[in-house]
């Protein structure tokens, strides 16, 4: 017998996960309303949002986000972003990860040990997996 | 009533109404859980239109110049 929407929709829910990890591509895409990723992103932020999962981002992914939005026509954005982050920390619902010197020398070891790794091989990928 | 109840009762109600109907209760729970979050879960509400559509997954190429021959 076919499955409903409502079994589909309502009573299976996708799984989501216990928190996620926002890396600047997750803020790029939900920031910017031109963007190919952006519905999808946004579908994405809701899912999540209905699910309260907790947030985990860091400051060196700020810091490229900020850098991002960074022309002056974008810099309101860039701000309502940092609003954002501090209105859910403030909530409970996201964590910032500072890069402080020991997670940075750790960062560094990984990054020392691993030139194989490739793709999200700049430090603060490094940052995230410590 | 106890949210359990509830729930099954919804549930039930739903089984009967028409897409047409269906799409009209999806709108309206849509719009209550967008009101129920902030913070970085209400961000694409702030959405900016930087006409560059490959911002997202090219911003390495447009912040530091790299290209995929070089990861």
């Amino acid at each position: 017998m076919p499955r409903s929407t409502t079994d589909i929709y309502i009573r299976e829910p996708p799984p989501m996960p216990e928190a996620v990890f926002w890396d600047s591509v997750a803020y790029i895409a939900l920031g910017n309303r031109s963007d190919a990723l952006h519905g999808a992103a946004v579908d994405l932020s809701r899912q999540l949002a209905a699910a309260r999962t907790p947030i985990v981002t860091t400051d060196a992914v700020l810091t490229e986000v900020l850098n991002t939005f960074g022309r002056v026509a974008w810099r309101p954005l860039a701000v309502r972003i940092i609003d954002a982050v501090q209105e859910s920390a403030a909530e409970g619902t996201a964590t910032v990860v500072r890069i402080d010197a020991p997670l940075w020398e750790r960062a560094v070891q990984l990054f020392r040990e691993r030139p194989d790794r490739v793709g999200t091989d700049r430090l603060h990928g490094f940052c995230r997996d410590e | 009533m106890d949210a359990p109840t509830v729930r099954r009762e919804i549930l039930e109600m739903l089984e009967r109404l028409t897409p047409e109907q269906l799409e009209v209760i999806r709108e309206f729970v849509a719009q209550m859980s967008e009101s129920s979050v902030s913070g970085l879960y209400s961000l694409h509400e702030h959405a900016i239109s930087t006409g560059v559509s490959d911002l997202a997954a090219q911003h390495d190429r447009y912040l530091y110049q790299r290209t995929p021959a070089d990861a």
